[in-house]
Parts: C-alpha cells; sequence; structure tokens
C-alpha cells in the first residue's frame, strides 16, 4: 500500500487556553477526495489551516507527501507548499492583480518558463474555470462565485497533485456550486488529483466525497466511507445527513418561578 | 404624601399602582401617622397582604416601562395575574426572570396567576436559552497585576516590532541569496508610488516652510542690519534639519498608512495567507521593493525638499531684504558643506526605514476587521510621526 498524501497525527490545537482540535487522526491517499465536515464552529477551516501551516499545532504533527511542515519560510518547505494549491473561502486574490496575474504568480515565482508560456497556461486554467472574460479584469471586479473560480484557476496554476478548497460552494448559487463540483470530479478523473474539502454543504458532499471526517467540538467523530456514513441512523454524523436537529436532553426544564394556574 | 394608619392598605396600593408612572423607588419614603408618628419608615411589602398586579392582554416593553415593579421593593409576596395576558414579548419573558430574581434578593416571592400554556412554554425556553449562555466572570485585576500585565504587553509589543525590523532588514538584504520572492516590476513600481508622487506635495510644503521661516527670521535679522545672516541660517537650516524632517513627516503620512492600509486589507483578505501557502515568503514579496523603493527615494526627495525649502528662503532674500541672486549664492556656498549634505542623506535614510518599518508593523499585526484596518493605520502615523520626532532629536546630539 503507498503511503499517504496527506495524515494528520493527534493533532491538538489551542487559541489561548481553549482546545479546538483534540486528537485529530487523519489520512489521505492519493487520488482521494476527502471532505471535512461538521456543524460551525467544530474546528474544520482550524483543522485545514494547521494542514497547510498557517496555524502551529499544540501536539502532534502533520505530513504532506511524507514531510513535514516546519518553516514556512524554508525552500524545504516552500517546495512542499508548492505541490499543494489552496482555495481559501473568499478567495484570498490579491487585490492589486488583476484575475491573469494573479493566476499566473505561482507560474512566475516557482518556474523559469517563458513569459508567452506562462501566459498560454493562465488562459487555459481561466478556461477550465469557465472564466476566460475575466482576463483583465481586477478581483474587485468579479462576483464572489467569479471570485472564488478564479482563486481555484490559481490554486490549479501549478498543476499541484494536491488541493485544498475551504468552503468552496459557500455563498455561490445552486448552479455555480454544482459547477465546481463538476469541475473538482472532473481534476480527479483527468490528472488524478487529491482534494482536501471542508464544507457542510449536504449537496456537494453526497456528489464528491469519497470519504469523510466528521468533526464534533473539536473531535473526530467519524473517519471513513460515505457511503458508510450514509447508513448510520443515530448519532451526530446520522443527524447532520438526515437534515434534523440533534437531540439535547433537558431542554425544556421546568420553570422556577411558581405559576398558579 | 401623607398617609394615615386609618387608610386601609388596599387603598394605599391602589393609589400606587394606579398611578403606574411612579416608580415604587426604594426607599419610597411614607410618613406614618399614629403609631410611627415621630419616625419616618420605607414602605415595606412584608408589613402588608399580598401584592396583586393585574398583567394586560398584552405583556410588552410598553407596559412594563410604565408598571414600575422593576424598581420598586419587593419584600413581600407578589401576585402578577396573568389569566387575562395573551400574548408576550422578549422584553416581558426576561422581565418576569428578573423579577423573580429582584423578589428573591430582596426576600419576597413572585407568584405568576393563570398563566397560559403557550406563555408558560416561552418562559421555559427563555430559561433554558439562559442557562446555555455562558460568560467569563470579569476579573478585577490588583494593582501589582495591572502593572505586570502592561509590563509583558510592553515587551510583547517591543518584541514583535523588532521581529518585523529584523524580518524586514533580512529579507531585503542577506535573504535575496536564500530566496528571491521579489514582485516583477515591483521596486519600479513602489519607486514610482511612494517616491514620484510624493514629489509636487513635499516641495510645495517645503518651499512653504522656507517662506515662512525666512519671513520670520529676516523681519528680526533686518531690525538689526543683519539681513545677510538668513543665508546661513536658512541653509543650514534647511540642509541638516527641516528638509529631511519635513519629508521625513510628510512620507510618514503618506507612505506609512499607505503601507499600513495595504498590508493590513491583506492580512485582513488572506491574501498574505495565500502569499505562504503559495510558497511565496510574504516580507519578501511585499516588504522589500517597499524598503528599497523608500531607501532609495526618500534622500532624493530630501534633497528636493531642502532645494524648495532654500528656493523658499532665496524669494524672501529677495523680495523682503533686497538682496542679490549672486550675494544669496556665494554666502550659501560658503556656509554649505558636504559633511551637512550627507548628514541629511543619512537622516532621511534613517527615517525611511523607521517609517517602512512601522508601516508595516502595524499593517501585519491586524486582528479584525475593517475597524481594526483602520485603528491601525491611525497608530502607524501617529507612532511613525512620533518616532521620527524623537529620532531627530537624537540626531541633533550625535550629527
Amino acid at each position: 500500500m503507498t503511503d499517504p498524501i496527506l495524515s494528520v497525527e493527534n493533532l491538538v490545537v489551542r487559541y489561548g487556553e481553549k482546545t479546538v482540535l483534540d486528537g485529530v487522526n487523519v489520512s489521505v491517499n492519493a487520488s482521494e477526495i476527502r471532505v471535512i465536515l461538521g456543524g460551525s464552529g467544530c474546528g474544520k477551516t482550524t483543522l485545514l489551516r494547521s494542514i497547510i501551516g498557517l496555524i502551529k499545532p499544540y501536539a502532534g504533527c502533520v505530513k504532506l507527501f511524507g514531510k513535514k511542515l516546519t518553516d514556512m519560510e524554508n525552500e524545504s518547505d516552500a517546495k512542499i507548499l508548492r505541490k499543494m494549491g489552496m482555495l481559501f473561502q473568499n478567495g484570498a486574490l490579491l487585490g492589486s492583480l488583476t484575475t491573469a496575474q494573479n493566476v499566473a504568480l505561482p507560474l512566475q515565482m516557482h518556474t523559469d518558463l517563458p513569459p508567452k508560456l506562462i501566459d498560454e497556461i493562465v488562459r487555459y486554467k481561466l478556461a477550465q474555470v469557465e472564466l476566460p472574460h475575466a482576463y483583465d479584469l481586477f478581483p474587485g471586479e468579479l462576483s464572489g462565485g467569479m471570485r472564488k473560480r478564479a482563486a481555484l484557476a490559481r490554486a490549479l496554476s501549478l498543476d499541484p497533485p494536491l488541493l485544498f478548497c475551504d468552503e468552496p460552494s459557500a455563498g455561490l448559487d445552486p448552479v455555480t456550486s454544482a459547477g465546481l463540483d463538476t469541475l473538482l470530479l472532473r481534476l480527479r478523473e483527468t490528472l488524478g488529483i487529491t482534494v482536501v474539502v471542508v464544507t457542510h454543504e449536504l449537496f456537494s458532499i453526497e456528489k464528491i466525497a469519497d470519504k469523510i471526517l466528521f468533526l464534533h467540538k473539536g473531535k473526530p467523530l467519524f473517519d471513513g466511507l460515505f457511503t458508510d456514513a450514509h447508513e448510520l441512523s443515530t448519532g451526530p454524523v446520522a443527524d447532520f445527513f438526515l437534515r434534523r436537529e440533534t437531540a439535547v436532553p433537558d431542554r425544556y426544564s421546568t420553570m422556577s418561578v411558581r405559576c398558579e394556574v | 404624601m401623607i398617609f394615615t394608619p386609618e387608610l386601609p392598605t388596599s387603598l394605599i396600593y391602589n393609589l400606587l399602582w394606579a398611578n403606574t408612572r411612579v416608580p415604587l423607588t426604594y426607599p419610597y419614603i411614607l410618613k406614618i401617622v399614629g403609631k410611627h408618628t415621630s419616625e419616618t419608615m420605607p414602605l415595606n411589602f412584608s408589613n402588608s397582604k399580598d401584592l396583586t398586579k393585574k398583567v394586560p392582554a398584552v405583556l410588552d416593553r410598553a407596559w412594563i416601562s410604565g408598571c414600575g415593579l422593576m424598581s420598586g421593593s419587593h419584600s413581600g409576596r407578589l401576585v402578577l395575574d396573568l389569566s387575562q395576558t395573551e400574548r408576550i414579548d422578549s422584553a416581558g419573558v426576561c422581565f418576569l426572570e428578573l423579577l423573580k430574581e429582584l423578589c428573591r434578593e430582596q426576600g419576597g416571592s413572585l407568584v405568576l396567576q393563570g398563566v397560559r400554556e403557550d406563555i408558560k412554554n416561552q418562559l421555559n425556553l427563555k430559561k433554558s436559552a439562559s442557562a446555555a449562555v455562558k460568560t467569563v466572570p470579569f476579573k478585577k485585576e490588583n494593582f501589582l497585576e495591572r502593572v505586570g500585565g502592561g509590563t509583558t504587553g510592553a515587551l510583547n509589543t517591543a518584541g514583535e516590532a523588532l521581529s518585523v525590523l529584523v524580518e524586514m532588514l533580512y529579507w531585503s538584504t542577506i535573504g535575496v541569496f536564500r530566496r528571491q520572492d521579489f514582485k516583477k516590476g515591483g521596486l519600479y513600481e513602489q519607486m514610482y508610488q511612494l517616491g514620484f508622487k510624493a514629489v509636487g506635495i513635499v516641495a510645495l510644503l517645503s518651499f512653504l516652510i522656507g517662506v515662512v521661516l525666512s519671513l520670520q527670521s529676516a523681519m528680526q535679522l533686518r531690525n538689526f542690519g543683519m539681513g545677510i545672516f538668513l543665508i546661513p541660517l536658512i541653509g543650514i537650516t534647511m540642509i541638516r534639519q527641516m528638509g529631511p524632517l519635513l519629508t521625513a513627516i510628510i512620507l510618514a503620512g503618506r507612505t506609512g498608512s499607505a503601507t499600513t492600509a495595504e498590508i493590513a486589507t491583506m492580512v485582513v483578505g488572506e491574501e498574505i495567507d495565500a502569499l505562504r501557502t503559495m510558497g511565496i515568503n510574504p516580507m519578501q514579496y511585499v516588504m522589500a521593493p517597499k524598503f528599497w523603493a523608500i531607501s532609495l527615494t526618500m534622500p532624493l526627495l530630501s534633497i528636493i525638499a531642502t532645494a524648495a525649502g532654500i528656493f523658499g528662503g532665496y524669494v524672501i532674500a529677495i523680495l523682503y531684504l533686497d538682496l542679490s541672486t549672486s550675494l544669496f549664492l556665494s554666502e550659501l556656498a560658503k556656509v554649505v558643506k558636504v559633511e551637512h549634505i550627507l548628514a541629511g542623506c543619512f537622516k532621511s535614510m534613517v527615517f525611511s526605514w523607521l517609517i517602512i518599518w512601522i508601516g508595516c508593523y502595524f499593517g501585519f499585526r491586524v486582528r479584525g476587521g475593517a475597524e481594526a484596518v483602520g485603528r491601525e493605520t491611525t497608530s502607524s502615523v501617529v507612532v511613525g510621526i512620533f518616532i521620527i520626532i524623537v529620532a531627530n532629536a537624537l540626531f541633533s546630539f550625535v550629527i
């Protein structure tokens, strides 16, 4: 069996005294679409930011392509980072650059390709995300969905074998969201790309997920095949997929003021 | 208000309750005539029977504001008759909860009468919702804790600021041998933005300061027939002090604020994080072009400012003191030495590093949203100007 592309071992993340992630273990194999899901505030984005090295863990470790990220300023870490793409929730495009310049940025920084070829790659990537008309536009001139697609084009510009997406469907209309999901599936089929997606959009999860990691209050509650998770009938995971409210006992406790009816 | 003991208690209550605009503030002094003739005592419900209050069909904030129950004394048994009440708003629900607490604290009790089922449910929901809210109690710090906290905070700030300074100097100079994550064309762009675009305002303000300074000096010097001394005065002042200082203050307001706002917006919009995840060093990508642009352009701007200021002095010398151009130039050449010009350039170079360091530090430390960006930008300008004036004062002793 080949080594996983991404492995997280006993990850603990704290913000001050508050433990946000508590003992998270997960491994992602090549060409797998892994969805990290859970309710709001369960630590999904924190896990993703810890994986890509933006948050230093309190304990545990993260290995990307079998190597541990130590210092993002190091050239060795930069080499690992170049093998992955990250789609931020709001796109995080550089406001001072046009869409094309944003997409070209990783190519200019990390390759010695001639400008003409870079320009051609940029056009191809923009066409891939169905944004050919946004070439000369600045991020401020794009809609939310367009910004996200442009950011995806930037994340894919170096053809990374590993792609991270933070809530790709958030704030998008169902049609654009479905288009993004289809694109991710197509990328996996054509390029064999591994995708880690943080989302709580059920339609999206049902369409793309091979495996899921369900987080609940910072702890992994389910880690396995999506089909297995879908068959559960009780517990927070089942509640999530069945779109039902999680039962909280004694929600309506007796009133302390005396009522004489 | 005087009530006699003969006055039935119920009537007292009726009088009080009827005028719902009168709050039952404690102590609501009533002079009791009779047993307590010589005494004044606060109204105390415990001395009386149950107080029953009828609540209207709608228990809402309008009724609560008028009923005066929130400020009354509740040491007795308070009965609220809700049999007529069909609807209760959020203020009403919270009011009942709070009133219960008030009664308990003052030794009384609250009884709700004739509560409808749906209102009961609302009250129960409020209780469970309040229980779910966790608040962190405010801990009042003593003097030592405050001093300790303040010292630690100041040391942390100094540490962070020094770390940004070291990173800026490292990645702009020696770090180039390790990585070259420069924005292509960034240096020229920044030189144009930070330097060239500031030429107009720097020259104009320096000229005006030169005019004002010269005029004030000339008025005094002319009284003693020593107008010619205006030339060394304005020459030395502008070259050594005012030229570099004025440029630095203008650029601290212009470039410092722009740098902080740009970097802070990038931090808030996750652009810095995006650069990191792309394997691009944000310090080198964002700060290095600014560092070199301001280091190269500021001494030039300072020379322009000095020349403009001296030109202001020349205008006054010609128009006010009737000195000739040749005299002005020859006297100026006598006093101005190369070391004065070098001292001015060195000062402006150091000022440029201070401006870009402070601009970047406040930009990178931003946390929060748009409001935080504004706050840090303001701090950047204020601290920038302050540090420049302090540094200039220190320079006056050294060079």
